[in-house]
C-alpha cells in the first residue's frame, strides 16, 4: 500500500522529524521531491531516517554509506534521504561537534547562495517591472516572489547559524 | 594549538587504534563501540571524513580490495602519532590522579 503526501517544509530538520514520525506509524519513505513524498506501508518503527545535503558528494561516499548498513532511499537535487534499521541502534551521520559544524557550514553556504541569487533576480525583475515592458506586471509579480524567498531563506540561515554557534560554544569546553 | 603533536579527537584516536588490524568502515564503527562499551558511536559521515583526512596525511592506507568494501590499515607514521597521543593522555591521567589524590577527591 502506498501513500502520497504533499507537504512543504522550510526547515529540513523538521521535515526529517516528520518523516521519522511517519516511519513510527509504519509509513516508510520511498521517494521524495521538494514537497512531495511517497510512503510505503510496512512494519511500524522499523527504520530511522536521515536527510543530508549532498552537494559535492560522489559515488564513493554513497558506496561507503552502503557498507555502513545505511540504505539509500531517495535523492532530489542536492538533498538525499537514507535509512537504517532501528534494530542496529541509533543512527546519526555525524557524531562529533566539529563534523556537525562543518556540515552546517555547507548548508549555510548553499542557503546564502540561494538568497543572493533570488535577491539579484528579484532586482532585475523589479527593474524590468518598473520599465515600459509589456510583461511588466509579470516581472513585478516574480520579483515579489523572489523577495519573499529571500526573507524565508534569511530566517533559515539565522536558524542554521544559531545551531552552529551553539555547537561552537560547546567546543570551547568539550571536545565534541 | 602550537604543539608539535596536537591532541587528537576522540574519534580519530579510536579510528587509528581500530586500524592496527585492517578493517573497513563498519568494522571500525563496531570495534570502537565495543572498546568504549557503547559510549562512542561514530557516525558514518564522521568516519568517512576522518578516513579521507587520515589518508591524505598518510596515517592510514587503503588496502587493495574488491573496491566497494575498502579496508584500511594504520601506517608507521600513524603509529608514531598514536604513540605521542598515548604519552599526552598519560600526562593528563597522571596529573589528574596526583592532584585529586592530594585533595582526596579520588579516594
Amino acid at each position: 500500500m502506498k501513500k502520497r503526501v504533499y507537504r512543504f517544509f522550510l526547515d529540513y530538520e523538521k521535515e526529517e522529524a516528520w518523516v521519522n514520525d511517519m516511519a513510527e506509524q509504519g509509513w516508510h519513505l520511498k521517494r521524495t521531491m521538494v514537497g512531495y513524498f511517497i510512503f510505503e506501508k510496512g512494519e511500524p518503527g522499523q527504520y530511522i531516517y536521515r536527510n543530508e545535503l549532498v552537494k559535492g558528494k560522489n559515488q564513493d561516499y554513497f558506496d561507503f554509506l552502503e557498507t555502513m548498513h545505511i540504505e539509500f532511499v531517495s535523492k532530489f537535487g542536492v538533498w538525499a534521504y537514507y535509512r537504517k534499521k532501528k534494530s542496529e541502534g541509533p543512527f546519526e551521520l555525524f557524531s562529533d561537534s566539529s563534523t556537525k559544524i562543518k556540515y552546517l557550514k555547507s548548508i549555510s553556504r548553499l542557503f546564502i547562495a540561494v538568497t543572493f541569487l533570488n535577491l539579484l533576480i528579484g532586482f532585475i525583475n523589479l527593474y524590468i517591472g518598473l520599465g515600459e515592458s509589456t510583461e511588466r506586471f509579470l516581472n513585478t509579480g516574480v520579483s515579489f516572489f523572489n523577495f519573499v524567498v529571500v526573507m524565508i531563506m534569511c530566517l533559515q540561515i539565522l536558524k542554521v547559524e544559531k545551531r552552529k554557534k551553539g555547537l561552537q560554544r560547546e567546543l570551547h569546553i568539550f571536545e565534541g | 594549538m602550537t604543539q608539535e603533536h596536537p591532541p587528537l579527537t576522540e574519534g580519530v584516536y579510536y579510528i587509528l587504534l581500530a586500524l592496527f588490524d585492517a578493517r573497513h568502515g563498519y568494522g571500525i564503527m563496531q570495534l570502537v563501540e565495543e572498546m568504549s562499551n557503547g559510549r562512542v558511536r561514530l557516525g558514518a559521515g564522521t568516519i568517512y571524513g576522518a578516513i579521507k583526512t587520515l589518508l591524505e596525511r598518510g596515517w592510514i592506507e587503503a588496502l587493495d580490495g574488491d573496491g566497494r568494501k575498502k579496508e584500511y590499515v594504520i601506517t608507521d607514521s600513524g603509529k608514531t602519532v598514536i604513540k605521542y597521543e598515548i604519552l599526552r593522555l598519560r600526562e593528563l591521567f597522571d596529573n589528574g590522579i596526583r592532584i585529586t589524590k592530594e585533595d582526596g577527591t579520588n579516594g
